[in-house]
């Protein structure tokens, strides 16, 4: 399993992958079973293609739109697939269906013809064996019938229905008129009559066998013309014919549903590759929208991400009219400290590691200007939100039962990423088990990153910190503007690599006075702050 | 000429409502079917479907048969297409699903009785008809329907066909008055001020209380139809319209009318959705309501019959005249003269 611990859901991978847009149900399928790639060879035919596909969106954009239209129409055909797997025989709807799979694989292979240097492994095969057997006539319209071309009974059969409706016709014309004349009234369409019981020929007519009574109400009788009596050999043969000529379909279904049944091979490869299609397609005009890039697959333990954009985040600034400020950094096997001010965004950039990884293991472009990435076995990541706590446990106990878990597989290629290591508990005890988990990790084969407000756990360790509001001036708060909006505008989001043992810059008092904290708070906190640091001097 | 040549020329779309059970209306759609045998009309035909309740199986179903000639287009549940007795070929296969399989659209191969289960949705009946016109469909018929249950609309259809009939009363003349009474409820008036506005609401399903300057305080369907106090908390001096997207009470518009004196019209997505009897309603009207429509329905036409499945009749002369002296502007089909 790569993604431990509902990493998955934590990193917004749902909001990453929701951006790939499919036009198929089989495309659907393959986004909903989205897979993993842990060879880098098998990665890399993958990317092969989407750079193909990338190509054709730039240049052939009209035969693109028009492939998105064919992808749509396709519906499900894999149950009657099943059923002729089955030995069964399929109805007029389902050969009427599989028959217009065929035209539309057809329509499809034709536009895929126009895509410059598409591999044949994408393109779905030809289905000339199903097309000629479901439209015999070679009319190309996509509409289904049981043809008189199947069989030649068949059509002598229909041939002498034909005859016989309009011989029955001409008879019942005639007799409908011989009846009219005689009782000076109108049949109507039907073949019914309705006449009161007053009326002068309601005897003779109730009495007449070409009359068949059918019901009454308190005045009116109603009769209809019984063809039966008159034409009792045609009625009767236009029944047999009628009989005959359903037996023979059924015939022709059964041979059709067989011949149909050594083809399911190819409905099989057909589905699958409009499937793979159609999540290339979809992948690769994510990465047109987003401008992703194709990351570089290493196979040192190198991850270095310039220019890293966590989608979801960026996303929601650009709503509120802010810019998403690119992250780049550089990380080995072992543990990486990031420090820095509140609200500096070390968990947006904890989550756009997990992203980018998450990402090239699925298959997909990333949102940077340049990714190196060695595969890895896992991701985890512990965020310290209710999804943690739905183990049952106080946030440390569930960051604690999950690490010590995630610890036990430190020794494969994996990603952890902890949030606020030992938030949950006391700043003492905190420190001491941030530090003593930090330098048994920074012995492991896993990329380990780390946010932490302590001071010294990055001894011995790649330490970054966010620049944050080393410049910023409470004095120029642009007027109009919200807090958030200002803080946003004054704050460096960028990393910068610091000497292990630099401490942690303490900017939360100046933010919660800034956020608008109450001021004899404020006041108080500033002066327990320096009482603290004077007692800890002393203590030194 | 008969009537189904002057039909085709001017519309696309006919939809049949009947007033009550065994109003005739089936008897009205095989009228047409067989004029438009007789004129060589190429029809399309579908039906609105049922919820799944009143319907879960053939033997079930309301519906009764429909003769169909060869040519014929019909947009149907694929289950009720059974291969021995009815000879048709595939057109479509919609996504439109019903407990009896997908809505298939078919051409009738050879004369057959048929049993119609359309879409239940507006969006539904738009689109099979539109596919039934693309193959070659000169009019389409809606078998439609006056109840609270469908929520296709007979406002969509071009022009609509009512069927009345005895099966209403044993009292002809209140046959004619509920009739008259429906008719009135068909062709309200179309409310000509805020219309964007209401198109909204109907789409979202909400009703809505609209104000003078144009404010809209929308309420969730369930809430408003529930508690007449809820709606009225946010009535106000400066209240213009109610919108209701479904079906309206005389309850539902009780409540608004005594609080508000009338002053604020009432507004209903289209006159099928007015569940109202007579005298409820002009207690209603006299104690100052105003109701208008958004979509108004283009009703061209009644049909009656005089024969109660429960074994009265009425003399069809009479009724037909107690009955046309009020609404000399409709067409009169005669289905069953005698």
């Amino acid at each position: 399993m790569f993604f431990k611990f509902s990493a998955y859901e934590k990193l917004d991978m749902d909001y990453i992958v929701d951006k790939i847009n499919v036009s198929s149900i089989y495309g659907k399928d393959k986004k909903n079973n989205i897979n993993l790639f842990f060879d880098k060879a098998s990665l890399e035919t993958e990317y092969d293609l989407m750079t193909f596909v990338l190509q054709n969106l730039k240049e052939n954009k009209l035969v693109i739109t028009k492939i998105r239209n064919t992808l749509k129409e396709f519906k499900e055909i894999r149950g009657t697939i099943n059923r002729l797997e089955k030995n069964e025989i399929l109805s007029e709807v389902e050969f009427f269906e599989v028959k217009k799979f065929s035209f539309q694989i057809r329509s499809l292979c034709a536009l895929l013809g126009k895509l410059k240097n598409l591999p044949d492994s994408l393109i779905p095969k030809r289905m000339i064996a199903v097309e000629t057997l479901l439209d015999p006539k070679g009319d190309k319209i996509p509409t289904f019938f049981i043809y008189d071309e199947y069989s030649l009974r068949l059509k002598e059969i229909r041939d002498e229905i034909t005859a016989l409706n309009n011989k029955i016709e001409v008879e019942k014309k005639s007799l409908y008129h011989m009846l009219e004349k005689k009782y000076e009234m109108k049949i109507r369409a039907n073949g019914e009559i309705r006449i009161a019981k007053s009326n002068l020929f309601y005897q003779s007519i109730s009495q007449d066998p070409h009359f068949s009574y059918q019901s009454e109400s308190y005045g009116l009788t109603v009769f209809s013309v019984d063809l039966n009596h008159a034409y009792n050999d045609l009625v009767k043969r236009m029944d047999e014919l009628k009989v005959e000529e359903y037996n023979e379909e059924e015939e022709i279904k059964l041979e059709l549903s067989l011949k149909l049944q050594e083809l399911t091979d190819v409905f099989r490869i057909n589905v699958e590759r409009i499937g793979n299609f159609d999540l290339i397609l979809g992948k690769a005009s994510f990465a047109y929208g987003y401008d992703l890039k194709r990351p570089k697959i290493v196979e040192t333990d190198v991850f270095v991400i310039m220019g890293g954009i966590n989608i979801p985040v960026s996303d929601r600034l650009r709503k509120e009219g802010l810019e998403y400020l690119p992250i780049d950094i550089y990380l080995e096997t072992g543990a990486t400290i990031i420090t820095g001010s509140n609200m500096g965004g070390k968990t947006v950039t904890l989550k756009l590691i997990g992203q980018i990884a998450s990402m090239i293991q699925l298959g997909m472009f990333v949102p940077a200007e340049s990714v190196e990435y060695p595969i890895r076995d896992f991701i985890h990541i512990s965020v310290g939100d209710s999804q943690d706590m739905s183990l049952g446990l106080s946030s440390f106990a569930g960051e604690m039962v999950m690490l010590s878990e995630i610890i036990k597989h430190s020794d494969q290629r994996g990603i952890i990423l902890v949030d606020e290591l030992s938030r949950g508990t006391n700043p003492q005890e905190g420190y001491a088990i941030s530090r003593s988990i930090t330098d048994y990790l920074n012995k492991s084969n896993a990329i380990c990153v780390f946010t932490s407000h302590f001071d010294g756990i990055a001894k011995g360790k790649t330490h970054y910190q966010v620049k944050g509001l080393k410049n910023m001036n409470f004095q120029e708060m642009i007027e109009g503007q919200s807090v958030i909006e200002n803080l946003h505008h004054q704050m460096d989001f960028s990393l910068e690599k610091v000497d292990d043992e630099q401490s942690v810059p303490k900017e939360a008092i100046p933010i919660a006075e800034v956020l608008g904290l109450n001021k004899e708070i404020i006041m108080n906190a500033k002066k327990y702050l320096k009482e603290k640091k004077k007692g800890d001097d002393n203590n030194e | 000429m008969l009537l189904i040549d002057e039909l085709k020329n001017k519309y696309r779309t006919i939809s049949l409502v009947g007033m009550v059970k065994n109003a005739g209306k089936t008897t009205l759609l095989n009228e047409f079917i067989n004029q438009a045998y007789l004129e060589s009309v190429t029809l399309g035909l579908t039906s609105i479907g049922y919820d799944g309740e009143t319907n879960d199986s053939v033997t079930n179903t309301p519906k009764p048969y429909v003769e169909v000639f060869p040519g014929t287009l019909i947009a149907t549940a694929k289950n009720l297409l059974n291969t021995e007795t009815i000879k048709y070929e595939v057109l479509e296969v919609t996504d439109f699903l019903t407990v009896l399989g997908p809505i298939v659209i078919v051409r009738i191969r050879s004369r057959a009785q048929v049993i119609l289960i359309g879409p239940r949705s507006n969006e539904g009946l738009e689109e099979v008809s539109r596919m039934m016109r693309k193959w070659g469909a000169d009019l389409v018929f809606v078998d439609g329907a006056l109840d609270r249950v469908s929520s296709a609309s007979p406002a969509l259809a071009d022009a609509v066909f009512l069927a009345t009939g005895a099966a209403l009363s044993r009292d002809i003349n209140q046959v004619v008055i509920q009739t008259l009474h429906r008719i009135h409820l068909l062709k309200l008036k179309k409310v000509d001020e805020c219309i964007e506005i209401f198109k909204c609401l109907k789409d979202e399903n909400q009703i809505g209380i609209i104000d003078e300057v144009g404010h809209v305080y929308k309420m969730d369907l369930k809430t408003g139809i529930n508690s007449g106090d809820e709606l009225k908390k946010h009535l106000d001096k400066h209240s213009k319209f109610v919108f209701f997207p479904g079906a309206v009470t005389y309850n539902m518009l009780k409540d608004i009318v005594m609080f508000t004196h009338g002053k604020v019209a009432v507004i209903v997505s289209d006159g099928s959705k007015i569940f109202i009897e007579r005298e409820p309603y002009i207690d209603l009207v006299s104690k100052g309501l105003e109701i208008a429509v958004l979509d108004e329905i283009n009703l061209i036409g009644v049909s009656i019959n005089p024969v109660s499945p429960k074994g009265y009749y009425f003399d069809e002369r009479v009724l037909k005249k107690k009955l046309m002296e009020k609404i000399d502007d409709l067409l009169l089909v005669n289905v069953y003269d005698s």
